[in-house]
């Protein structure tokens, strides 16, 4: 059999088939399952909601929940979706200053949120509310921190980011690295808007 | 004109390559395939070892040849070891070595998080089967249903064990999830539309996509029984208001979509074989990988047809009974299209083609118990009892290892550039058609006869005394058809018939190459314009229409390529010792599992710093 | 090789006369398969909810046969057929047919559209609680025994339910800890016994056969819950109304206190060694959800949830050691000498 007709491109790096680059096409890929993570834990945390009334066992979400508190550390946190897209605006049109500024004000806000989580669960826990009590807590507390943790990583990776456009690694921080973080970020922040709305919010109205 | 030369990295010389510290740090497809695969042999031994056990146990009633306990840690290991140790890493061997040959890449999208795969599963296997000599192995069944699995009802070591282990391979199995559709969806070949990727390929994206769709709900479920069990909490435990059920939705949830996985791979394999040694097309390929497709999509809405006796009432009951009969039209699709590629064929039996044609056969047995008892009213005498064992072990062993084997002896040449020999394949495959069918038939009249399943002995006088004993012989038949297969494996290895590079006169691109390929696999790379590359090379195209793609004129080739492959790497074996070490840690103290998870984090971003 | 394809036409015929042979024609048992003389066939149904599964089971069994054969033959066929023979040219290259496509997909469609309407009905039929009375009795499964009370008798039983044959009788299984299941195959399938929930069984039990007072089947648990599931095994006992009846009263009537002397000192020895704590000799004790309760457990064949036969020699054995003969067992060792055993198997021997 000839090479002739058979071999055509000597490219290394092909364009990817699908048109979408390897590391993008992979986190999505990534979320997508992450999605399906959050899902059972929230649908978890759905299929239990109101037992505890039943077995007379508290303290309940309305005895402890500030809707006010919790709103804010929910603006704080879209707050950070608005400043990962304008890092990542920034390194496309290759202004390092401004993606450092950005990526540091993500990671900042993001720490912030967490704070409040922390300041949160530590109230919870010394009004009564421990993780083995009752299901209110063990399913909120579960949850919550499976999004705190995968928020808390989220900072952790923005700050490695940062660091490294400081070293001599600086080219390794491209425009598709920076988008793959955002990619990240939007999505922890998306997952909260879903648990503020099932697990706070939803107390106030059903 | 002349071919230009090849000139690869200096790390992947023969020097580079040969000796231990190369196979720990490689990052190649070819050599990670291997190592699943000699993984995934060796745990059959040692799941077969447990079912000889458990069936030398039932040979005769009350018997006392292993005790109560034990007996269900059998169980619970033989299940666990063959699902998730054996035909999952053995089609992950050859999602590894022959995906990127058939499509015509170098290697897969991320070959370093390739290693870290078969590193963390390799230790998830090793760390689940510790428990042996730590305690206690899990005797909870492979499905562990809450509560039994409860600090309460089960206190030993072992649940923890087969929870942590669990976890571990699930995150081996998701990186190579993402690992494997960037792969497939991305680094064709030019030309190779994803309706001209071969249908084993297909069929690996499908399972890639149930693994990455499904496993995070047994995390789940596994996260929230691991808090139970060391954290006091009470998901699970009833008189706290928890509820079993919710452990069995989140398990089943991925539990039926697993099935798919363990089947499909050897679909695609069984896809493959069929056309080459009939001579003919896969008859309807479009609908073959459109119900692959179909069945993955369908197979999670499934799940409660596991729970019929749980009581979830008429509604549920009734949703889930016609999912699972929907199921069975596109599998029922792709057996009368394989009938229809050998229809009209001129058939070579070669050890391959029989184990494929042994597949079709034996997996039609299997769907059809399958199809009984998608029927609640049915179900309900079958769920639990030996009738469903006979079912599973038939799409299993009858469906998925024959498959498999079909696989080995149809890839092992390209592999290892030596045939197997065919005089001992067909023993094997004889002996293995017969011991199975000796083993497990009897086993659908046990059922039948309300023999339950999961018990260590029973009383003679119910009718079940010759059947199990007939199981038992079938067993030790296996185990023969095994050790010939072994056997047949070592000898060809060492001084198999040489194969060169089209030993079956094949369709598809993986026998362009030599065998076994070159560290690099393509020169350059494949120009594909249809769905069987290699044939209508060596044949001509035969469909109607010209449906080549055109490519512009060929490029002026120069004299040296310089090919660029990834290097050797230590980091993914860190980071998966750093995956393991954290979930040990939670049986052994949390300083190290602080350790675990801190090699993880630094050997990422080593990982990540580490030049390609 | 040329194929012939048939029309879609010709295809549907013969596809829906098959299904209707096989759903209409074809609920015949064939008596091997029965397995009639096995006790805890599922073959062999003995009450209306077991009848209703076998009215389905055989014709969906003979319809998988049938495919089974089909799909065998076809198979069977092409391998001889179309073999390689020396010097034949390459076959046709066909890449497929969309009528056979649309065939053997429509074929399977219309099966399974007949295997389902039997099926919904039967589910519904199954779990909707019948008019009228209902005859009561609650199911809890423990580690490893099942407790059975009659709520309108006042009863207790253990290991052996009783129930009136041609009456509706209502089972409410409950758990006491881990999952289990309950399974007498020839009164119906099998019902999960989940702690946290009750679910139900109804049925009517037939009438024994001609010239029985009563009839005894055999079933076991059915879902994996620990160390001697193997051993968690039952009996139900369906009587003739006139039988049952009699059972009541006889079992209402509280064994007599022993004169003999060795059994008069293993009733002292009942209440000495601590068996009082958690059995019960009465037969109307609610208490008796604790462990099994023994009242009139001289008359009952077996032991240990029906795995043994009850005689002096297996009873003496459970006595001196439970774990021994079911591994894992709740009841405490009490390290009973030998003269404790022998007067309370003379005891538990004359509570007839």
């Amino acid at each position: 059999m000839s090479s002739d007709h058979s071999a055509v491109s000597v490219h290394e790096h092909p364009p990817p088939s699908f048109g979408v680059p390897n590391l993008k096409l992979a986190f999505w890929l990534f979320l997508a399952s992450d999605c399906m993570l959050f899902g059972s834990l929230i649908a978890t945390y759905l299929s239990y909601r109101g037992k505890d009334q039943l077995f007379g066992n508290g303290p309940y979400p309305l005895d402890l929940f500030s809707v006010e508190v919790t709103t804010i550390s929910t603006f704080d946190l879209l707050m950070s979706s608005v400043t990962m897209v304008l890092a990542v605006a920034a390194i496309q049109r290759g202004n390092m200053f401004q993606t450092r500024l950005w990526l540091g004000l993500t990671a900042l806000l993001g720490a912030i949120f967490v704070g409040f989580q922390g300041y949160e669960f530590t109230h919870f826990y010394l009004e009564g509310l421990k993780l083995q009590g009752n299901l209110f807590g063990s399913t909120f507390y579960v949850l919550t921190g499976f999004h705190g943790t995968h928020v808390t990583l989220g900072v952790v990776w923005l700050l490695l980011v940062l660091a490294t456009t400081f070293t001599k690694h600086k080219n390794m921080v491209t425009h598709l690295n920076v988008e793959v973080a955002g990619l990240y970020w939007h999505f922890v922040d998306i997952v909260w808007i879903v648990i503020f709305t099932l697990v706070y919010l939803m107390e106030y109205t059903v | 004109m002349a071919s230009p030369a090849i000139v690869l990295p200096e790390h992947c010389s023969e020097e580079k390559l040969s000796g231990i510290w190369s196979w720990i740090t490689t990052v190649d497809h070819k050599r990670i395939g291997v190592m699943y695969g000699v993984s995934a042999l060796s745990f059959f031994v040692l799941g077969g070892v447990e079912a000889l056990a458990i069936r030398t146990q039932l040979a005769m009633p009350n018997q006392s040849i292993v005790g109560a306990h034990f007996y269900n840690s059998l169980v619970t290991m033989h299940a666990t070891t063959m699902i998730f140790l054996m035909v999952m890493p053995l089609s992950a061997a050859f999602f590894n070595y022959m995906v990127p040959l058939m499509i015509g890449a170098r290697d897969v999208a991320f070959p370093r998080l390739n290693a870290f795969s078969f590193w963390t599963f390799l230790f998830g296997g090793l760390f689940i089967n510790s428990s042996f000599f730590f305690g206690e192995a899990p005797a909870a069944g492979w499905f562990g249903y809450a509560n039994l699995t409860s600090i309460q009802y089960s206190p030993g070591p072992g649940v923890d064990f087969w929870a942590l282990g669990l976890q571990t391979l699930g995150v081996a199995s998701l990186a190579a999830g993402f690992n494997f559709i960037a792969t497939i969806l991305n680094m064709r070949a030019p030309g190779m539309s994803l309706m001209r990727m071969p249908v084993f390929v297909w069929m690996t994206l499908v399972v890639q996509f149930l693994v990455i769709l499904s496993f995070p709900m047994i995390t789940v479920a596994l996260i929230l029984l691991t808090f139970d069990r060391m954290f006091g909490t009470n998901f699970y435990v009833p008189e706290a208001g928890g509820d079993p059920l919710l452990w069995q939705h989140l398990f089943w949830l991925f539990g039926h979509p697993e099935v798919y996985i363990l089947i499909l791979p050897a679909m695609g394999i069984v896809s493959e074989v069929l056309p080459v040694f009939a001579r003919k097309p896969l008859f309807g390929a479009p609908f073959v990988i459109f119900s692959g497709i179909l069945i993955g999509f369908v197979g999670f809405g499934v799940w409660s047809h596991h729970m019929f006796t749980t009581g979830l009432g008429p509604v549920a009951d009734t949703a889930f009974s016609l999912a699972t009969m929907l199921i069975a039209i596109p599998t029922g699709v792709k057996i009368f299209n394989w009938l229809a590629t050998i229809w009209g064929g001129s058939i070579r039996f070669t050890t391959a083609m029989l184990f494929a044609l042994g597949f079709i056969s034996m997996f039609t047995i299997g769907g059809l118990s399958g199809v009984m008892h998608a029927s609640p009213p049915i179900d309900l005498h079958h769920q639990d009892s030996y009738f469903v064992v006979a079912h599973f072990h038939y799409v299993l062993y009858g469906g998925a290892i024959l498959g498999l084997f079909s696989g080995i002896y149809y890839w092992f040449p390209k592999i290892t550039g030596k045939l197997m020999d065919e005089s001992w394949g067909k023993v094997h495959f004889w002996s293995s058609l017969v011991g199975l069918n000796v083993t497990f038939f009897p086993m659908h009249f046990l059922g039948m006869q309300g023999m339950p399943r999961r018990v260590y002995t029973y009383e003679g006088g119910f009718g079940w005394d010759i059947w199990n004993l007939c199981a038992t012989v079938g067993a030790f038949m296996l185990a023969l058809s095994a050790l010939i297969f072994f056997i047949n494996l070592l000898k060809s290895l060492a001084n198999g018939e040489q194969a060169g590079n089209d030993p079956w006169d094949g369709a598809t691109l993986e026998w362009t190459l030599t065998s076994p390929p070159p560290v690099h696999n393509f020169d350059l790379m494949p120009k594909v314009t249809s769905e069987r590359p290699f044939w209508d090379q060596k044949y001509g195209s035969t469909h109607g229409h010209d449906d080549t793609t055109e490519v512009a004129e060929e490029e002026q080739l120069p004299a040296e390529i310089h090919i660029h492959m990834p290097p050797a790497s230590y980091w993914p074996m860190v980071v998966s010792f750093g995956v393991i070490t954290f979930f040990a840690g939670l049986m052994i103290h949390p300083v190290v599992s602080v350790v675990g998870a801190l090699t993880v984090i630094v050997g990422t971003v080593a990982w990540t710093f580490e030049p390609e | 090789m040329h194929i012939r394809i048939p029309s879609i036409r010709s295809m549907l015929t013969s596809v829906s006369t098959l299904t209707l042979l096989g759903l209409g024609g074809c609920y015949t048992r064939w008596e091997p398969l029965t397995f009639k003389d096995d006790p805890q066939s599922t073959m062999m149904p003995l009450s209306d909810l077991a009848l209703s599964t076998d009215e389905i089971y055989w014709p969906v069994i003979w319809i998988t046969v049938g495919i089974f054969v089909l799909v065998q033959a076809l198979l069977t066929i092409a391998v001889f057929k179309f073999r390689e023979k020396p010097g034949e040219p390459m076959p046709e290259q066909v890449h497929g047919n969309i009528n056979m496509e649309l065939g053997w997909t429509l074929l399977p469609v219309i099966i399974l559209v007949a295997i389902s309407f039997p099926t919904v009905t039967r589910i519904w039929a199954a779990q909707t609680a019948p008019e009228g009375e209902v005859f009561e009795i609650k199911v809890v499964g423990k580690q490893w025994w099942f407790a059975f009370e009659y709520p309108e008798l006042g009863l207790v039983t253990a290991n052996e339910v009783h129930l009136p044959a041609g009456r509706p009788v209502h089972l409410a299984l409950h758990s006491g800890d881990v999952i289990h299941a309950f399974w007498i195959p020839r009164l119906g399938g099998k019902r999960d016994l989940m702690p946290g929930r009750i679910n139900h069984i109804w049925l009517t039990a037939d009438m024994p056969p001609e010239g029985q007072d009563s009839i005894r089947l055999e079933g076991q648990c059915a879902e994996l819950c620990g160390d001697s599931h193997a051993l968690m095994r039952m009996e139900a006992i369906v009587h003739t109304p006139e039988s049952f009846d009699k059972w009541v009263a006889a079992q209402k009537t509280a064994a007599a206190t022993p004169t003999e002397p060795l059994a008069a000192k293993g009733a002292e020895t009942f209440l000495a060694a601590g068996c009082i704590a958690c059995h019960s000799t009465d037969p109307s004790n609610a208490q008796a959800f604790l462990a099994p309760n023994l009242s009139h457990f001289g008359s009952r064949p077996r032991l240990a949830a029906d795995r043994f036969e009850n005689n002096a020699e297996n009873l003496a054995a459970w006595l001196r050691n439970p774990q021994a003969v079911k591994p894992g067992a709740t009841m405490p060792n009490l390290n009973l000498n030998d003269q404790q055993v022998d007067a309370l198997v003379a005891y538990l021997s004359s509570l007839k």
